[in-house]
């Protein structure tokens, strides 16, 4: 085709002409476009932090809800009031939160620029933190759990978010938490419903690895190379320079990250020394789920002694023979298994103990014990007593008690659990006094709030182990 | 899923309504589809976040466009780009849109856009090839130049007429329509 006027400039497009040429660049309203998609992600991404529900957004939803059902309803006061208190429901403030996380297990922990070592327990509310070396595993309010490894530098920012300067953390995720975000030098993780582990280096590059779920990526804008949004599935890698380069591969290596601890707590039946249920004068139980002794009685509050929790407590009483007093549970692990992975599992357990003040006659001495076996539950006696040959496990410890009503004493134990243990026998006792008198011994040694737990502890990445 | 709150929720399928119209416009300004894409997610970021100073929700595509349309000339300042388009057209088209959304005011973008590529099928094969290099695959004129031996020249006048064509149509569609419904 020949062009006559070629020569002359090209003239600017009037109005008509611009629009045309933008209606052709969307193929007529065709091409498909992310802008609504990234938008709507990064909007959201702010709400679920909490400041975000905002007065003028509030005010603009609600006017629009209002307005067809009052022009329907003539301006019903009933409507609006409904309305009113629906969207009060709706929006009200969240009340303020005022710790974001708490310190739920560290191993090896030294922290840098702090007046003390934070310590399992301790609470935080934002600010930033240097973690030299070591492990800690941080719990969200929003129930959200991350294991950092130092050396590390991060930024509690709320209950749902923090910011990772370098360092390895992973996390795991529950439902309430989805939307839990971690900010990096290059990129924002959205967790939606997982576990993953995030490594950033100390030149800004970043590495993401989904263990399991999905997670969303918000890259951030390099000069002109704009952010952006991607999803992550199960078993994903990516690496992301910090000018902006991506490469996804697949095939994840936890032990590249930190792990987080897991833990199942197993409440022995009556574990509270509250209830009713059913409990027998005897040797070792030959079935799960009731305490068993030769002499005990569950017994509310003395003058002297209120139980630790709840309306009753364990009160040891003389055996016959002038042995020690004994209490026994047996316990099921095989409905526990899957839940736990079948590596480093450890057992645990506790009780509190107590003694009234009471005469030289009294035990000076209370232990708890548990044994963890393979099999099933026979020849229990036998299981018991040679529980050092028999048990795959064992963990037992004496406390030397005081003569101190007003305080109760607590019992700590724990060992390695192997994967295969089938079930666990608990027994607390009070170690009879050498003078035992059945008359006068026992007099008031109580114990209360048994409980067992097995986990696996929070552990370093396979580099630092 | 990432929680969603409602008023987003209602945003988002507001702003889906109007993204080929958002994405057009805000094309027509910097002429460069990938630029185009970063503005209108940075307009719609705004635009939640403002969203109060919205009095009249009807009136959400126009101020869609002004928003789009600040974004759009600060983004080709800041980039160092000179503008092409004459500030009065700029005004023109958003009076062109306005007219777009009274005559078809039930349509969605994609029918109203349809009279559009009625008349792009119009136009002699010639001007059809340089619009889809151009509009549709994203290359610059100098590139299509280079494919269609050409001088830049040319590919601009032909880029130019077929525009021209196009808005003529357009404009006799409109005007047909207006008539056809008032007879």
């Amino acid at each position: 085709m020949d062009d006559p006027i070629q020569n002359e400039p090209p003239r600017q497009p009037d109005g008509w002409e611009l629009v045309c040429a933008g209606v052709l660049s969307t193929e007529f309203g065709r091409r498909p476009s992310e802008a609504v998609a990234n938008a709507v992600m990064q909007l959201a991404t702010e709400e679920a932090e909490p400041v975000a529900v905002r007065q003028g957004i509030r005010d603009w939803w609600r006017s629009l809800r209002l307005m067809p059902r009052l022009v329907l309803s003539g301006g019903c006061a009933l409507v609006v009031i409904f309305l009113a208190i629906s969207s009060w429901l709706i929006f009200g403030d969240r009340s303020p939160v005022h710790t974001f996380c708490t310190v739920t297990a560290e191993l090896n922990s030294q922290w840098a620029n702090v007046s003390r070592q934070l310590e399992k327990g301790d609470t935080l509310a934002g600010g930033t933190w240097q973690l030299s070396s070591g492990v800690v595993e941080l719990t969200f309010a929003s129930k959200a759990r991350v294991a950092v490894e130092g050396p590390a530098r991060f930024t509690i920012v709320d209950d749902n978010s923090m910011e990772l300067a370098y360092g390895k953390l992973s996390t795991d995720v529950p439902k309430p938490a989805h939307g839990f975000a971690v900010k990096t030098p290059a990129a924002t993780v959205v967790d939606l419903g997982t576990r993953f582990g995030l490594n950033v280096s100390s030149d800004d590059s970043i590495k993401v690895e989904v263990f399991e779920g999905k997670v969303r990526l918000l890259t951030n804008s390099v000069e002109d190379v704009p952010g952006r949004l991607m999803e992550l599935a199960q078993n994903g890698v990516v690496t992301l320079t910090a000018d902006g380069r991506l490469t996804r591969s697949r095939g994840i290596s936890e032990s590249d990250f930190p792990r987080l601890s897991t833990t199942v707590v197993i409440h022995p039946a009556n574990c509270g020394f509250d209830g009713d249920g059913k409990m027998f004068l005897g040797d070792v139980p030959t079935n799960f789920g009731y305490w068993s002794g030769p002499s005990f009685e569950l017994a509310p509050a003395t003058q002297e002694v209120a139980p630790v929790e709840g309306r009753g407590m364990l009160h040891f009483l003389p055996p016959a023979s002038g042995n020690d007093s004994v209490v026994w549970q047996a316990i099921p692990l095989r409905k526990y298994r899957s839940m736990l992975t079948n590596s480093d599992l450890q057992m645990g357990s506790f009780a509190w103990f107590n003694r009234a003040r009471g005469g030289v006659n009294n035990v000076k001495h209370v232990g708890l014990s548990v044994a963890a076996y393979h099999g099933d539950l026979q020849n229990v006696h036998d299981l018991w007593t040679r529980r050092h040959e028999l048990a795959l496990a064992v963990a037992e410890k004496e406390l030397d008690i005081d003569n101190d009503p007003a305080t109760w004493q607590k019992i700590n134990i724990s060992t390695a659990l192997p994967p295969d243990a089938d079930f666990l026998i608990i027994s607390m006792h009070a170690v009879a006094p050498d003078n035992a008198d059945p008359a006068t011994a026992f007099s008031g040694d109580f114990a209360d709030l048994v409980d067992c737990s097995v986990y696996t502890p929070l552990q370093p990445s396979s580099a630092n182990r | 899923m990432i929680q969603k709150s409602q008023s987003l929720h209602i945003f988002e399928v507001l702003a889906k309504q109007h993204e080929p119209m958002l994405l057009a416009y805000i094309f027509s300004i910097v002429s460069d589809r990938k630029l185009a894409e970063d503005i209108a997610q940075q307009t719609l970021l705004i635009a939640y976040r403002k969203i109060n100073s919205l009095q009249d929700p009807a009136a959400f595509p126009a101020w869609l466009r002004g928003i789009a349309r600040l974004e759009a000339l600060s983004a080709m300042r800041k980039q160092g780009r000179e503008l092409a388009v004459d500030p009065d057209a700029i005004q023109q088209m958003d009076e062109v849109y306005r007219q777009f959304e009274e005559k078809f005011s039930t349509d969605t973008w994609e029918e109203r856009f349809h009279m559009v590529e009625e008349c792009y099928q119009k136009l002699p094969e010639t001007l059809q090839t340089v619009c889809r290099l151009h509009y549709f695959e994203d290359l610059k004129a100098r590139e299509i130049a280079d494919t269609l031996t050409l001088n830049l020249n040319a590919v601009l006048k032909r880029l130019e007429r077929a525009r021209v064509a196009i808005r003529d149509c357009v404009q006799r569609r409109m005007n047909a329509e207006v008539s056809s419904e008032i007879s």
